[in-house]
C-alpha cells in the first residue's frame, strides 16, 4: 500500500462519522470609516508613505523622492524606467534592483494590503527582490475586507497573488521593530492626485 | 532527560531574566488584547473557523483527495509521507534528482519536527534558515522557543556576540537594526546561491489546489522565488476548503503572536513559474492517529499562531525550552503527549488550567480540557499509590462521618498549633517547597455557624 493510500485510510477509520456542514457566510458589521479612508489609515500603520501623484508629476517624484536608487524597473506606462527585460532572467541585476513601480490589482482596506497577481509580474521575486517598492492603487479598485477581495478571484487558474502590507519587517531581536528585513526596505502607496 | 518541571527550575534560577521573559511575552500578550479588541466581528470569525475546520477534519480525505487533483491540474507535483523519515527522504530524493546541494529554508515547524535539517546536512546539502530568529538559533544549534518568535529567549547582546562569531560583524555592537542588516547581507548571497527554496505551509487551499505562505521577512518568496526548485512541506490538517475561507484564517492568524493586525506577506503559490518545478509534501507523523482520539482531535484545528503561548502564565515564566519539545506552551502540551506519551507525559501538568489559552485561540480549541484529559489518562496508567493519593484515600473514613471529621478537626487544629515548622517546611519535603501552614483557627466552620445562628436570633 502507498503511503497516500495508507493516510486516506487512516483518515476514513479515524474521522469523526458525523460532519457538520460549512458555516453560512459572515454579515460583517460595516467598518467605522469608508474603505479610502480606512485603507489610508491602514497602510500608514503598516509603514507604508502615501503620496498623490498627478498625470504629469511622476518624473518630478522619482526624482526627487528616491535620488540615490539608480537601477528602477518601471511596470507602469506613466514612468520609463532603465531596466528591462534582461533583468528578469538574471539574479545578479535582480538583486541590483533599486526601485519598482507596479500597479496593484486591488486593495484591502481593513488591513491596508495590496493584492498583485502574475499577470502583473514578468518574474515573481520582483517586489521582495528590490530596495524600495512603488505602488499604484486607483481608488476604485479598493475593497473594504479581505472577504471583498477572495470575492473577486476565481478559485479555478490560480498561478500566483501576492497580499503586500508593508515594507518587510522583523522583530527577532529582543523583539526590535526593524524595518527592512529581507524583502523592501521601504514602501509607498502613490494614488491620484485629487483635485 | 530532564521534565517541565526541572526545566522550568533552571530557567527560574536567573531570576532577572525570567523576569525580563515573562514581562516580553506579556507585552505579546496585551499587543494582542488590543488588536482583538478592535476587531468587532472577532467572535464571530472564530466560530466560522471552528466550524470549518471542525467539518474539514470530518471529511479530510475527501479535501485531500480534491486539493490533490486540482494541484496536479495545476502542474504541481503532490507526495505524500505518512512519518518524518519519509518526508525527509523525499525532499532528499527531490534534490537530487536535481542536484541540488545548497537550500534556503523558511520557518517551519513542520520540518523541525521532522528534523529534515540534520537530515539533509548528514547528506551533505546546505540547509540555510532564512527567518532571522530562525538563523539565529540555527547558528546557535538550538531549538526553536516559540512558534512565531523561535529565538525569543535570546538578549540581544547573546545575539551580537553570535553574529560577530559567523558573520564578523563588530564586536560589541548589538544595535537591532545594525544586526538585522548584517543578516540581510548574509543571506541575499545565500538566496542567490541557493537552488531549492523549502517552506512550510499556513494553509492548503482544496479548491484552488495552491497553498498559503504568511510571513513578514520577505525570506519565504525570495527563496522560493529566486530557486529553480521549490518545495512546500505541509501537514494534512493545514486544508482549507475554499479560497475564500482564506478571508477569515488570515485575519485570525496574525493578531496571536504580537498583535499584528495582518502580516506582511500572504503567498499565494498555485503554479510553478515557467522552467521550474514545485512540489508539495504532504505529512502524516502522528496527525491521522490523533484524529482518532475523539478526545484530542480538536488540536489538530491549530493553525499556530502563538495566542495560547504568550497568554500562559506557565509558558512566560518558564521559556519555551522548558517543554523540551517541538512545539512549546499549551498546545505543545497537549500535541506532544499524543505522539510519545512516555517522553512528553509532563507536560500536561505544565499549566494551571487557568482556561486563558482556550479563551484567546482563533480557532476555539479547548486546550486546558484537552491538558486536564491528559492528566486522567496519565493518571489511570500509574499503578502505584502516589503520596497524592494515598494521603486522599487515608483521610476518607474521617470525611465520610461528620463526627469523626469533628473529632479529626479538633485534632489538627491542636497539632497545628504544636507542632514545629521545620518539620513540614524543611528543603526536602515537596509539600514544603512552595508552601505554608495555615494558622489554626479557633473552632471549626460547624462550632462557629452554630455560634452565630444564636446571635442572630437573639437579635
Ligand atoms: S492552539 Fe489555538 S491559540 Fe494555540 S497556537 Fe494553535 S491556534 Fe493559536
Amino acid at each position: 500500500m502507498t503511503s497516500r493510500d495508507k493516510i486516506l485510510e487512516a483518515i476514513r477509520r479515524n474521522k469523526p462519522q458525523v460532519a457538520n456542514s460549512l458555516p453560512e457566510a459572515i454579515n460583517f458589521p460595516d467598518p467605522a470609516l469608508p474603505p479610502l479612508q480606512l485603507f489610508r489609515e491602514r497602510s500608514l500603520q503598516n509603514g507604508c508613505a502615501l503620496i498623490e501623484v498627478a498625470p504629469n508629476d511622476w518624473q518630478a517624484l522619482i526624482d526627487n523622492r528616491y535620488p540615490d536608487c539608480t537601477n528602477i524597473l518601471s511596470l507602469i506606462p506613466e514612468v520609463e524606467g532603465n531596466c528591462g527585460r534582461e533583468t528578469y532572467g538574471d539574479k545578479t541585476s535582480l538583486a541590483q534592483l533599486d526601485l519598482l513601480l507596479i500597479k496593484a490589482d486591488w486593495a484591502v482596506a481593513d488591513s491596508g494590503g495590496i493584492w498583485i497577481s502574475d499577470q502583473r509580474l514578468p518574474t515573481r521575486v520582483l517586489p521582495f527582490i528590490v530596495r524600495h517598492l512603488l505602488v499604484w492603487v486607483h481608488p476604485d479598485n479598493i475593497v473594504t475586507r479581505l472577504s471583498d477581495l477572495y470575492a473577486q478571484l476565481e478559485p479555478a487558474g490560480q498561478s500566483f497573488g501576492i497580499l503586500i502590507a508593508g515594507p518587510s519587517k522583523t522583530a527577532d531581536i529582543e523583539q526590535s521593530l526593524v524595518i527592512g528585513a529581507h524583502g523592501p526596505l521601504s514602501m509607498t502607496i502613490a494614488m491620484p492626485a485629487i483635485r | 532527560m530532564k521534565s517541565h518541571a526541572q526545566l522550568a527550575r533552571d530557567f527560574l534560577a536567573d531570576e532577572n531574566r525570567a523576569d525580563w521573559h515573562n514581562e516580553t511575552i506579556y507585552t505579546f500578550r496585551q499587543k494582542r488584547d488590543t488588536t482583538v479588541a478592535s476587531i468587532p466581528e472577532w467572535e464571530l470569525m472564530r466560530q466560522a473557523a471552528s466550524d470549518i475546520k471542525d467539518h474539514v477534519l470530518a471529511n479530510l480525505d475527501q479535501y485531500l483527495e480534491q486539493f490533490e487533483a486540482n494541484a496536479t491540474a495545476n502542474g504541481v507535483q503532490v507526495h505524500w509521507a505518512a512519518d518524518a523519515l519519509e518526508h525527509n527522504r523525499i525532499v532528499h530524493q527531490i534534490l537530487q534528482e536535481n542536484r541540488i546541494s545548497r537550500v534556503v529554508k523558511s520557518k517551519s515547524m513542520l520540518t523541525e519536527e521532522c528534523k529534515l535539517n540534520e537530515y539533509l546536512e548528514a547528506r551533505d546539502i546546505e540547509v540555510v534558515d532564512t527567518d532571522l530568529g530562525e538563523r539565529i538559533i540555527q547558528l546557535k544549534k538550538e531549538m526553536p522557543s516559540h512558534l512565531i518568535a523561535p529565538a525569543v529567549h535570546l538578549k540581544r547582546e547573546e545575539v551580537s556576540k553570535l553574529f560577530h562569531q559567523h558573520l564578523h560583524t563588530e564586536k560589541g555592537n548589538a544595535d537591532p537594526t545594525y544586526l538585522t542588516r548584517a543578516a540581510r547581507a548574509h543571506l541575499r548571497e545565500k538566496f542567490l546561491e541557493a537552488e531549492a527554496g523549502i517552506t512550510g505551509v499556513n494553509f492548503g487551499v482544496a479548491e484552488s489546489g495552491g497553498v498559503v505562505i504568511v510571513t513578514n521577512e520577505g525570506n519565504a518568496d525570495l527563496g522560493v522565488n529566486l530557486a529553480k526548485v521549490q518545495i512546500h512541506c505541509m501537514g494534512i490538517e493545514k486544508i482549507i476548503p475554499r479560497l475564500e475561507d482564506l478571508g477569515i484564517f488570515l485575519r485570525l492568524i496574525t493578531p496571536g503572536a504580537a498583535g499584528q493586525r495582518t502580516a506582511i506577506y500572504n503567498a499565494h503559490y498555485h503554479k510553478p513559474r515557467t522552467g521550474t518545478s514545485m512540489h508539495i509534501i504532504l505529512v502524516d507523523n502522528g496527525r491521522t492517529e490523533q484524529l482518532g482520539r475523539a478526545d484530542f482531535r480538536n488540536s489538530l484545528k491549530c493553525i499556530r499562531c502563538a495566542a495560547c503561548l504568550n497568554t500562559c502564565p506557565v509558558y512566560r515564566r518558564s521559556g519555551g525550552h522548558s517543554y523540551h519539545a517541538t512545539i512549546p506552551g499549551p498546545i505543545g502540551a497537549i500535541l506532544m503527549p499524543g505522539k510519545d506519551l512516555e517522553a512528553y507525559g509532563d507536560l500536561p501538568f505544565a499549566s494551571t488550567l487557568c482556561g486563558a489559552c482556550s479563551d484567546v485561540c482563533p480557532v476555539k480549541i479547548d486546550i486546558h480540557q484537552q491538558l486536564y484529559r491528559w492528566r486522567q489518562i496519565i493518571l489511570e496508567k500509574q499503578h502505584r499509590l502516589s503520596p497524592k493519593k494515598l494521603l486522599l484515600k487515608s483521610s476518607l473514613p474521617f470525611f465520610r462521618r461528620a463526627s469523626s471529621l469533628e473529632t479529626a478537626g479538633k485534632f489538627m487544629r491542636q497539632l497545628l498549633r504544636l507542632i514545629p515548622r521545620q518539620s513540614f517546611l524543611h528543603q526536602k519535603s515537596i509539600w514544603g517547597l512552595h508552601r505554608d501552614l495555615p494558622d489554626a483557627p479557633k473552632q471549626s466552620f460547624a462550632a462557629w455557624y452554630q455560634q452565630n445562628k444564636a446571635h442572630d436570633k437573639q437579635r
